[in-house]
């Protein structure tokens, strides 16, 4: 359940949107710009009229990069949502994958804590 | 020469956040709501803060976290941690960076979910809490972040009884600028 009571930051809101399974972000109301990750106001510019609105999961692969330990490789991802937000993720099912290539988002767990990791949207790998 | 900084810079600008208890914030999101709200009460736009002055109990990189979080590249900064006195020291700082013209806007700030957060100093790593989950590898998987949502006691072990919790649970946040700051007088909040 979702802690929305007024004492409730934005870091624990967004991780209760998570565990609820919802992928949420923030949006300035009077500029329109997203703003990830969760913050008290918007950086630069400091407005504090951000409102909790749901990503829509597109985003285009930045930078990614693979790590190769004794216990299996994983990659490290950065992602530009198609909302203006960059941020670090995982792409999932591929060891790598092409920059620019467009990814979803979903919510999946690691280490036992939700978390935002995508997957190589079907357009992009035609 | 030992007064040379006197009369030469004012705060213009003074707010607290979550003083007292502030459960499911943290020490940085306490800081920041302290520092917007110094800024309002200053009427300074937030991106006309050119110096960081900070200190905490959980950053390793005060000025660091602080640039970070608000979005500010600030010309001139200072992270010196001596503890509670940190913030006079900072003071004195950001007065001289401020007559030296090494900054025009200093916001000193500082910021603690201590109380909340269990009551004991967390570690000073401190790695970006929504990247944590792809171990990157230049920090261990036990470095999180504590998020706590509940009160316990704030006693340091061996203190007597009843204590006052230590660093205050709060973001504090000042702003000055030098003198004259006239064109600073306008609010705009």
């Amino acid at each position: 359940m979702v802690d929305r009571s007024e004492t409730s930051g934005p870091e624990a809101r967004f991780k209760a949107y998570l565990a609820e399974g919802r992928f949420m972000i923030q949006r300035s109301r009077s500029t329109g710009r997203y703003v990830f990750y969760p913050r008290i106001a918007a950086p630069v510019s400091g407005e504090t009229d951000l409102e909790w609105v749901a990503a829509s999961g597109d985003g285009t692969l930045y930078s990614i990069t693979v790590n190769r330990t004794r216990d299996g490789n994983y990659n490290i991802a950065l992602v530009d949502l198609v909302e203006g937000p960059r941020l670090m993720s995982r792409i999932e099912g591929v060891d790598t994958a092409p920059i620019g290539a467009s990814v979803k988002a979903r919510i999946a767990a690691l280490d036992g804590e939700p978390a935002i990791v995508f997957d190589v949207a079907e357009k992009a790998t035609r | 020469m030992s007064e040379t900084l006197r009369g030469q810079a004012a705060i213009v600008g003074i707010a607290t956040a979550g003083v007292g208890e502030a459960p499911g914030r943290t020490s940085i999101e306490l800081l920041g709501e302290a520092a917007i709200a110094a800024l309002c009460d200053a009427g300074i736009a937030l991106s006309s803060v050119d110096g960081v002055f900070a200190a905490t109990g959980v950053h390793g990189l005060p000025a660091m976290s602080v640039a970070e979080y608000l979005g500010l590249t600030p010309r001139y900064f200072d992270g010196t941690n001596v503890g509670g006195a940190s913030f006079e020291v900072h003071l004195l700082q950001a007065a001289a960076a401020l007559y030296l013209g090494l900054c025009d806007v200093a916001l000193v700030a500082y910021g603690s979910n201590q109380r909340t957060a269990g009551g004991r100093l967390v570690s000073l790593s401190e790695p970006q809490w929504h990247e944590t989950p792809y171990r990157l590898v230049t920090q261990s998987p036990d470095t999180r972040w504590p998020l706590r949502g509940t009160c316990t006691n704030t006693a340091p072990r061996g203190s007597i009884s009843p204590p006052s919790p230590w660093p205050p649970e709060s973001g504090l946040t000042a702003t000055l600028t030098p003198l004259p700051e006239g064109r600073f007088r306008s609010k705009t909040c």
